[in-house]
């Protein structure tokens, strides 16, 4: 396992779900308006983060799911 | 060790080697250490492990273009075949070793989980923009997120990277 990944598995599914979901509310026009575009660019994080496995902020705070 | 006292050796070894390039005050090194000389004795038929202290080869580790430590980089029948700079876990330099014992090349890509959840991803992300008339940014993350797990097994990916890295270590190394 490579040495940067800070993310369990379960964390990892949990966020490319969520991600695809924002992303399937933004760009399936389901919401519209600001809160629309910002799915539509946000749920790329979440999605992201959890398919390489890294998450910055998690290593910020020297924390993370998986173990070392 | 000289430049040229490696370059007659691996030159002149008909074995595959395996050379590590590790430093006394280097702790990654010194946690790799039990693992690599595990599969090296693994592979005492097979495979030459050659240790070489960096703080003593300075011309060489210039000449190599060595940039870290550990570096591991595996020699057949003279020619560099592979190079993984920073510690590598049982897995990894067993994976090594079996590499170049069975003269084949070593490969790291994702896992079989981890190519299960972008091809799942980027096809998710394609059938969104598809559904929604063509929306080319889901369509060609999703693509690219898709490529991300299979990027290994690419062929045209396998030939085009060896020369991308070799002109951009010529690029960016004195």
């Amino acid at each position: 396992m490579q040495k940067w990944i800070n993310e369990a598995s379960w964390d990892r599914v949990v966020r490319v779900v969520l991600g695809l979901v924002l992303l399937v509310l933004g760009w399936g026009g389901f919401v519209s308006g600001g809160w629309g575009l910002a799915l539509k660019i946000i749920g790329f994080v979440p999605l992201l983060t959890g398919l390489f496995g890294f998450c910055p902020i998690y290593a910020l705070l020297k924390f993370r799911t998986n173990r070392a | 060790m000289q430049p040229d006292e490696f370059t007659q050796h691996i030159q002149s070894t008909q074995t595959p080697t395996l050379v590590e390039f590790w430093a006394p005050w280097c702790a990654p090194c010194r946690a790799m250490t039990p693992d690599l000389e595990r599969a090296a004795e693994e592979h005492r038929d097979g495979v030459t492990l050659l240790r070489i202290n960096a703080d003593s080869s300075h011309e060489l580790l210039r000449q190599l273009g060595v940039m870290g430590i550990p570096t591991l980089i595996g020699y057949q029948q003279g020619q560099e075949v592979f190079r993984r700079t920073g510690a590598q876990n049982i897995d990894g330099i067993r994976e090594m070793f079996t590499a170049l014992s069975a003269n084949r090349p070593l490969r790291r890509g994702p896992s079989p989980a981890d190519r299960v959840l972008r091809l799942g991803a980027g096809l998710a992300l394609v059938i969104l923009g598809l559904s929604q008339g063509g929306l080319l940014l889901p369509m060609a993350a999703g693509l690219l997120l898709a490529f991300t797990g299979i990027y290994d097994r690419c062929p045209i990916y396998q030939t085009l990277a060896p020369r991308l890295k070799s002109l951009l270590r010529k690029w960016f190394l004195p």
